[in-house]
């Protein structure tokens, strides 16, 4: 009996134990995948260095960038331009791409038509356009390095989060009101993301007007 | 009593007793041919282990070798349900449980492992189904898939967002990894 209950104790401990994720594949790994790809020559040579800084820079994870590439590989050669054209314009502004880059593949695993995944991310591209423009218009943020090479700073993942915000804002349609949806958000961030150094002034100056000229300009980025 | 009489009278005892044996000794040999003939009476499996639990003395160094392989083992079986590129370091132990009696599979999606599912287990068959997920802080958006049917609103999440009509949990994950 108590073999028995050994073994049942060792692997009943065993099995929930915990699950690493395994480690990062290295950028060359993305990269040398991306030449492998059946899009255009152009995109690709446009793409590469790009990404490569962008990589380099952690605006884009390898981890992210090897599955997203992986997932567009077996698209039509149309959608999977279509969707790196729209990391490539990120990472140009020296937006970080990895939420970009996660929804589309959270949009492909529930099965959804390309289309509609599509669309959602021009609306998070334009979301991060959008956001930067008018926090750059306030002055709570400066202009950065606006590119892939520059340093990762506190601010672009300031402008990642609000442009995250206020598009879930626009999909879940909550009750609240934006300035409040946006807050409460930012309040979790606050500690567990993003210093409270860095949400605290943004808390102090958030309105509803000011998210709101970010969700009205989201339909108004000239890509 | 002469030791001369003695030798005589024990003989004869034997004689009387070999006499009055000679019946069962009859047919012997066929009793012994048949009886080695028939089938021995096999114990089961289950009988074996019980023989040997009740009567197993288990030395302790033997006892913690087992247990260790045994926890090996586990985590072993643990990480080989894990597909593929999921790089993020660890800092942290993350439960993920749904509650899905009599399901055959449930795995995990997120944005921690790019959307690739992630195996959950009920060991003890309670319904409960779970797995722990090394996250370093952050703000992460999961869900569960239960025997092909998308489970997103996960009662402990901080909140749910909808992005492609389905719901999303949201978990935030503090510096010290929890």
């Amino acid at each position: 009996m108590r073999l028995a209950v050994l073994i049942a104790l060792a692997l009943a401990v065993g099995g929930t134990a915990q699950v690493t994720l395994s480690p990062s594949p290295a950028s060359e790994e993305v990269l040398d995948f991306l030449q492998t790809m059946t899009v255009s020559p152009q995109l690709k040579a446009a793409l590469t260095p790009v990404l490569s800084a962008g990589l380099a820079t952690k605006r884009a994870a390898p981890q992210f960038a090897l599955p997203f590439l992986r997932q567009l590989s077996v698209r039509p050669a149309p959608q999977a331009e279509e969707a790196l054209t729209v990391i490539h314009r990120a990472l140009e502004r020296g937006f970080i791409v990895d939420p970009l880059m996660t929804e589309v593949l959270k949009g492909l695993q529930m099965g959804q038509p390309w289309e509609r995944v599509r669309e959602i991310l021009w609306i998070r591209y334009n979301s991060l356009v959008a956001t930067q423009q008018v926090l750059l218009r306030y002055g709570i943020v400066g202009v950065g390095s606006q590119a892939p090479g520059g340093p990762l700073l506190d601010q672009d993942r300031l402008v990642l989060e609000l442009a995250w915000a206020v598009g879930d804002y626009y999909f879940v349609q909550p009750q609240e009101t934006l300035e409040a949806y946006v807050r409460a958000r930012f309040l979790r961030l606050r500690g567990p993301v993003l210093a409270p150094s860095v949400v605290d002034p943004l808390l102090r100056v958030l309105t509803q007007d000011l998210v709101q000229q970010i969700y009205q300009a989201m339909w108004t980025v000239v890509n | 009593m002469p030791l001369d009489e003695l030798d005589p009278m024990i003989r004869g005892a034997i004689a009387r007793e070999v006499q009055a044996g000679l019946p069962t000794l009859e047919g012997l040999e066929g009793r012994v041919v048949r009886r080695l003939a028939r089938p021995t009476v096999r114990r089961t499996l289950v009988q074996r282990i019980r023989e040997a639990l009740s009567s197993a003395v288990i030395q302790p160094k033997w006892a913690f070798v087992g247990a260790t392989a045994l926890l090996a083992l586990g985590i072993a079986i643990g990480r080989l349900s894990l597909p593929g590129t999921r790089p993020l370091s660890a800092s942290g132990a993350n439960l993920f449980t749904v509650a899905a009696p009599g399901a055959k599979e449930v795995v995990l999606l997120g944005d921690f492992s790019a959307w690739q599912p992630i195996s959950l287990f009920d060991h003890d068959g309670d319904g409960v189904w779970s797995v722990t997920v090394a996250l370093p802080p952050g703000r992460y958006e999961y869900a569960f898939v239960v025997d092909g049917r998308w489970v997103g609103q996960d009662p402990v999440a901080a909140e749910y967002v909808r992005t492609f009509g389905e719901y999303v949990s949201v978990r935030y994950i503090g510096g010290d990894g929890l």
